[in-house]
């Protein structure tokens, strides 16, 4: 089995974009190229596309050859697409992986987007009640994600302790991380009474413990090593070990909504692989859809013990200079959230990171790792990369 | 498909591509038929003793097709409640409010409370797959 690198990485603009959906996977597959000119499209010989709204938004099957063409990549060893709605480019990214770990491709580009914004702003609250089950969850009126975060939330507090100040304090880290991040739908900071006193969206989440909806796209180019090695000049980052777990799908077959038993098991699996523990994480990107996420995220990814999440966050080890700064980039609360594209964007940070050339770098980091959820919090998908193999 | 009387009128203006609770589109269509006379319902394995929600026509334990229909609780308690302002889907009314239910320990699962506004009493409220 060969060592696989992540060789570049570049995003869209995300946010309301005036755009469509391949303007917005050229921008991203430009700007890949472009982070890296030690690899060009030539270089490519297989093509991952990320998108779980394509033919509901945009109208177009087949996605991946268009994409290939309009980034003049000629695939020779893969060329399709992948969909797991919020994880999709993680799906896509391990997927690149074990085909370049196993020698079926050398250079394969992941590349994930969507175009959510369409005219009719009911059309995507309707669209959404296909993430679910959509004959029994959906048929309740269950489609965008903020009822479901927020009973969780709800009973995390109960069970917990956890409050509505540790909620915000998330989003105000996240929307501090994302300053910097010329790409992010949101580059404003908001202060904690902001965020205390935000409208109410589902209670207990207001406005800000809420990730936007989002026009974008982003892309890698991972590479076996032997190959890496003339692609990149620079740090070579590795893929050490990735996972995804799904129990159930329908809301009635969850185990617990409080611990994610889903996210344990593909936590373990994904550390187990990459021979590392929660301990050794020196910088995460984790799915923070809702504030209340990165909180059970802290938890269920052994950060830190069960139910001490809140306490996490307010003690600031999730930020720079404590345990596991976690969404250094502004996560999915400042970037947004086309859904492929996100687990792509967790990737180029954390490549970033580990390379020591991140817009707000944790100094000295040495290994990463990634998060996504999906669906009604029923699949987790968790990568692991380090600067050694 | 012409001559589906289902299909005559209202159809082609709803957004699903087909009616779900149909007999011509769904095999699991006596769970619908079961809810317009007032019995939630799901499918067991005659064979490995499974009850699975939401109904199959395979059991995911041990494949068999042997399956019957078994009756659920239809009172449940209500473990969390929340209700949805912003977001609503069309064909849902404001507010939506939704409700993590436990029917009698046996199954957990999200629902929408109808006729009953958050904060008033268990007399008039009804939950889940209405056939309204």
């Amino acid at each position: 089995m060969r060592n696989v690198c992540v060789i570049a990485g570049g995003m869209s603009q995300w946010g309301v974009r005036e755009a469509s959906q391949r303007d917005v996977f050229q921008e991203a597959g430009k700007t890949c190229f472009g982070d890296n000119p030690g690899v060009s499209n030539k270089d490519v010989d297989g093509l991952i596309v990320a998108s779980a709204y394509t033919e509901r938004c945009s109208f177009q099957t087949h996605l991946a050859p268009l994409v290939a063409e309009y980034l003049g990549i000629k695939p020779q060893s893969i060329c399709c697409r992948v969909e797991l709605l919020c994880a999709s480019g993680s799906s896509g990214i391990i997927l690149a992986y074990g085909l370049v770990r196993s020698g079926v491709a050398d250079v394969v580009m992941v590349a994930g987007g969507e175009k959510l914004y369409v005219p009719e702003k009911w059309e995507i609250f309707y669209s959404e009640m296909a993430s679910v089950d959509h004959d029994f969850d959906g048929a309740q009126g269950l489609g965008l994600p903020p009822p479901v975060f927020a009973m969780v939330a709800k009973q995390h507090m109960k069970q917990f302790g956890t409050t509505k100040e540790h909620l915000a304090l998330v989003s105000v880290k996240n929307r501090r991380n994302g300053l910097n991040n010329p790409k992010a739908q949101f580059r404003e900071p908001i202060t904690l009474e902001a965020a205390m006193t935000a409208k109410p969206i589902v209670p207990p989440l207001t406005l800000y413990d809420c990730c936007p909806i989002t026009d974008g796209a982003a892309a890698v180019i991972l590479a076996c090593e032997e190959k890496a090695k003339h692609l990149t000049d620079k740090p070579l980052v590795y893929i050490r070990g990735t996972a995804q777990a799904t129990l159930n799908n329908m809301s009635a077959n969850m185990p617990d909504w409080t611990t994610w038993e889903a996210l344990k098991i593909a936590a373990k699996k994904a550390y187990k692989e990459a021979r590392v523990g929660p301990q050794d994480i020196d910088v995460a990107q984790t799915h923070d859809c809702f504030t209340i996420s990165e909180i059970i995220e802290y938890e269920d990814l052994g950060f830190c013990e069960k139910g001490a999440g809140g306490a996490f966050i307010q003690e600031g080890q999730s930020d720079f200079r404590g345990k596991v700064p976690v969404n250094t980039d502004g996560g999915l609360l400042s970037c947004g959230h086309p859904f492929g594209g996100t687990g792509i964007r967790q990737a180029i940070e954390i490549m970033k990171q580990l390379q020591g050339r991140a817009a707000r770098q944790v100094e000295g980091a040495e290994v990463g790792l990634t998060h996504n959820l999906s669906g009604f919090i029923a699949a987790h998908t968790v990568l692991v990369y380090g600067r050694q193999p | 498909m012409p001559g589906l009387k289902i299909l005559e009128g209202r159809y082609i203006a709803t957004m699903d591509l087909y009616p779900q609770e149909a007999k011509e589109f769904n095999r699991i269509y006596p769970f619908y038929e079961f809810l317009k006379e007032g019995r939630f319902t799901t499918t067991r394995c005659k064979d490995c003793g499974l009850q699975s929600f939401p109904p199959r026509v395979i059991c995911p334990n041990c494949l068999s097709e042997n399956l019957e229909w078994v009756d659920l609780p239809t009172r449940a308690k209500v473990k969390v409640v929340t209700e949805e302002e912003v977001g609503v889907p069309l064909g849902f009314e404001k507010p939506l409010i939704h409700a993590l239910i436990d029917l009698g320990g046996k199954l957990t699962m999200f629902t929408r409370i109808v006729n009953c506004k958050v904060g008033q009493g268990p007399a008039t409220w009804k939950w889940g797959f209405s056939d309204c």
